[in-house]
């Protein structure tokens, strides 16, 4: 029976990408994966961001979902991340903030 | 002023991610007429954005145009910016709801971040240059649709992009707004943050975000 894994990351996002972008140097993502564990949810993670022309630079955390306090309205939208992701068992990648947008909040 | 406003291309109807059609150039006015409109088919913009909560809506009964009330709001489905048919069809199915006329709607247009579809693996260059006329177009539709009902007052087109933007960079898109009718464009000095999605809806950021408004005279 997979986890889902909550993983924390800070990416560069090459400008082809289809992601929006503001001309941040870094993007912050929160995206849920199902893996057996926690190396391999990584390593799915980043497979399927570079697909996506996101790289990414630093893993920031790493948790099971149920192990984590997530606020109602969390920002990275990961309550709907993993209620996708326990339907479908695929990764969802959830929204990522730019830091241009961070610091203006 | 008409107290109303249209948004084209809208994607999900959650909070952040709707176009913000209440901003003005130098102030904040509420707004009392809301047409939003969306280019996907109803069944395609369910698919994406409504899934899993499975939220259901009004339908209206249009005749023509796929179209429901989602917070009030009117949102028409199926409607392709750049065919001043469907904008006319649009702007007829608010104006026989809300019963006020077409210029309620067409005073004040917002949009954000329009993109070509498929985008993905296609040269930034060419991305950048389909962009452009998808921009082009819009605004010709637009001037179309407010010659069909006569409107002859100044119309605001607010568009919602980041000035450092690949798809299209802030001079890119003033030169295809002004190719397109435009009389002049400005960019508003604030900054705004909004969350925003790929066309397909499977990667979104929240992202700083410039607002330009073009004017068409007539």
């Amino acid at each position: 029976m997979p986890a889902f894994w909550v993983i924390d990351t800070r990416c560069q996002v090459l400008p082809q990408s289809a992601l929006p972008q503001d001309g941040s140097a870094y993007y912050y993502g929160r995206s849920v994966v199902p893996a057996e564990s926690k190396e391999s949810a990584i390593e799915k993670l980043v497979a399927a961001l570079k697909e996506q022309d996101i790289l990414v630079e630093t893993v920031l955390a790493t948790v099971v979902y149920e192990d984590g306090l997530w606020d109602d309205d969390d920002e990275f939208e990961v309550q709907a991340s993993f209620e996708e992701a326990s339907d479908s068992n695929e990764i969802e990648i959830g929204c990522f903030l730019s830091e241009k947008s961070m610091k203006g909040n | 002023m008409p107290n109303g406003a249209m948004t084209l291309a809208e994607g999900s109807q959650q909070k952040d991610y709707k176009t913000d059609a209440t901003l003005i150039l130098n102030g904040i006015d509420a707004r009392g007429y809301i047409l939003r409109t969306a280019y996907d088919p109803l069944p395609v913009w369910k698919a994406k954005y409504a899934k899993g909560a499975s939220p259901f809506y009004p339908r209206l009964k249009t005749g023509i145009r796929e179209a429901a009330l989602i917070d009030e709001e009117i949102w028409v489905f199926g409607i392709d910016g750049t065919r001043s048919k469907d904008i006319i069809d649009a702007v007829i199915i608010a104006s026989a709801y809300y019963k006020v006329t077409a210029r309620y709607f067409l005073n004040s247009i917002y949009i954000k971040n329009l993109n070509a579809e498929n985008e993905r693996g296609m040269d930034l260059k060419l991305l950048v240059r389909k962009n452009k006329a998808l921009y082009e177009e819009t605004v010709a539709a637009i001037k179309e649709a407010c010659a069909h009902f006569g409107i002859k007052d100044s119309v605001s087109i607010h568009v919602y992009s980041s000035s450092i933007n690949y798809k299209i960079p802030k001079d890119d898109l003033h030169q295809a707004l002004k190719l397109g009718g435009a009389s002049s464009v400005e960019t508003d000095p604030r900054k705004f943050n909004f969350r925003s999605a790929s066309n397909d809806n499977k990667l979104r950021a929240r992202v700083d975000t410039n607002m330009h408004v073009a004017r068409l005279d007539f």
